[in-house]
């Protein structure tokens, strides 16, 4: 519980940092948020508006949204659960503006983590949509799988237990310069593998978007 | 680990460097990042769309890793956000401006009517001694017992209706008497001469041959006894009596002390004796000379005698 926190507080860190960058007047701050949180955002969107170019336009909406009311963010909640909610209210103010019913029960941020609690939201997902969804998920899995040992323990240590450079270190018995080689050299790895699958689906969405 | 499996990574000088940046990189995506590394860092990532792209990257990676994403969105949505972001900010800061000049225009009127202003004010600070014409009594009323008012509005209000009020004066003792009958009625706070504005004797006059009774004045209302519909200009009107005894302290621009008593910066520096001072010493020590021999010093001589040697 204490390695779920911490992974937390660092992110919660840096997004403050950044949300305190764009009150200042740094908008290339925010492009650094929507970077991170789009697909979580286009995701969430997605199991209210089915159609995948509205979730599009719905999320950028989402955005411009939060970057209008960001001023009003006082870094008391998570960014995250900040951004959610918007994201939400808009997704609902565009399904009520479209004459379509929005649900009537919501999807929370601890909810929306676990994808499977959004299962209702997602019958009207076609079997190919759902077939890419796992593509990914089990894309990422096998390159992590492949990895050489110290590198997968060290990136599964930070990335999914969240532990910090020191922890991992200590846990590892090496020193911290280690682990930090270590996480960056398996990011390399796994991007190394992804990447084209990444910019491959993204070329054929933008060919098939209407 | 072979160059084919990691092709980011590259074997000479400028992927050296860019290698050390996604290094950094990875540490701002952990938090363990110093602080100022962290900020020039933020700096390139505003310009290093291959840099942003790899911080977008592993961002999704590590999402897919806790089971927060299991699907990609197209990468173009980050680049319409971030235009819709500069367009708005871009209105923005074209309202602010607007907002701004607008202001500055209106600024630029406030200020030079306020020169102008200032301006005549100066013009007509000499014209503020005492006019020859005025009848002696009037003015050693004024100069005698004049009282200092501490509640500047009504004065002001005061004279600015002083002439109606003056039309509707009923009969009564000349001015002389009214202005001896002033100090009964009026506060008794020491006075002080005072220079007087050119419009003003012409409410004296008006005052000194206008028959006023010679009863003192009965008390007038406070501000806060008038009917409630009365304005702020609308200020009580005081008896002719007060009147010949207030053009003195009414005039608001008239100087503690009369210009030619304050030669600065002896009036603001009291512990300079003089000596030190631009001006022709008023007999109140020798001057100082720093270059002129040191003479054998002559008896003091009456204090009187050398006031009558300054020149002033």
């Amino acid at each position: 519980m204490a390695e779920g926190t911490q992974q937390k507080d660092s992110n919660q860190d840096l997004d403050l940092g950044l949300v305190r960058r764009v009150q200042a007047g740094d908008s290339a701050a925010f492009d650094l948020l929507v970077r991170k949180y789009q697909h979580r955002i286009v995701g969430l969107i997605g199991r209210y508006i089915p159609d995948w170019s509205e979730c599009q336009d719905v999320a950028q909406e989402t955005f411009l949204r939060a970057y209008r009311a960001i001023g009003s963010f006082r870094g008391e909640a998570q960014f995250y659960t900040w951004l959610h909610r918007i994201a939400v209210n808009t997704a609902k103010n565009h399904l009520v503006a479209h004459n379509r019913r929005p649900p009537t029960d919501d999807i929370d941020a601890a909810e929306a983590a676990q994808y499977e609690a959004g299962s209702r939201l997602r019958d009207t997902d076609t079997p190919e949509r759902e077939a890419m969804r796992g593509e990914l998920e089990r894309a990422v899995m096998a390159a992590v799988e492949r990895l050489p040992e110290e590198l997968r323990v060290a990136i599964t240590l930070r990335e999914v237990e969240g532990l910090s450079y020191e922890e991992i270190a200590q846990r590892m018995g090496c020193p911290i310069g280690t682990v930090r080689s270590r996480i960056f050299r398996a990011r390399e790895a796994i991007d190394a593998e992804l990447r084209p699958l990444v910019e491959v689906r993204s070329a054929t969405r933008e060919r098939n978007r209407p | 680990m072979t160059q084919q499996q990691y092709p980011n990574r590259g074997a000479g000088g400028a992927d050296r460097i860019e290698t050390h940046y996604r290094q950094q990189l990875s540490a701002l995506v952990d938090g363990e990042l110093a602080p100022d590394e962290a900020r020039f860092l933020l700096r390139r990532l505003q310009h290093d769309q291959e840099l942003a792209g790899c911080y977008e990257r592993w961002q999704l990676w590590g999402q897919v890793m806790r089971g927060e994403v299991r699907e990609a969105v197209a990468t173009d949505l980050g680049r319409r956000v971030a235009e819709a972001v500069r367009a708005e900010a871009e209105t923005a800061a074209a309202a602010a401006a607007g907002r701004r000049r607008s202001w500055m225009r209106w600024g630029g009127g406030a200020a030079l009517a306020a020169s102008v202003a200032v301006v005549a004010l100066l013009a007509g600070r000499p014209e503020l001694a005492p006019q020859p014409g005025v009848p002696a009594a009037s003015v050693a009323g004024r100069a005698d017992t004049a009282p200092e008012p501490r509640d500047a509005a009504a004065p002001v209000a005061v004279q600015a209706h002083a002439e109606p009020q003056l039309a509707a004066v009923p009969p009564g003792p000349p001015a002389d008497a009214v202005a001896d009958a002033a100090p009964a009625v009026a506060a008794p706070a020491p006075a002080r001469p005072r220079p007087v504005r050119r419009a003003q004797p012409r409410v004296e006059q008006a005052v000194a041959t206008a028959p006023v009774p010679a009863a003192p004045a009965p008390a007038q209302p406070g501000p806060e006894e008038l009917p409630a519909g009365t304005g702020p200009v609308l200020l009580p009107v005081e008896p002719a009596a007060a009147l010949a005894a207030q053009p003195a302290e009414q005039d608001p621009f008239a100087s503690e002390v009369p210009p030619h008593a304050r030669p600065w910066p002896r009036s603001t520096l009291p512990q300079a004796g003089g000596a030190y001072t631009a001006s022709f010493g008023e007999g109140r020590g020798s001057p100082f000379y720093p270059f002129e021999p040191r003479l054998p010093q002559e008896p003091a001589a009456e204090p009187s005698a050398l006031q009558a040697e300054s020149p002033r």
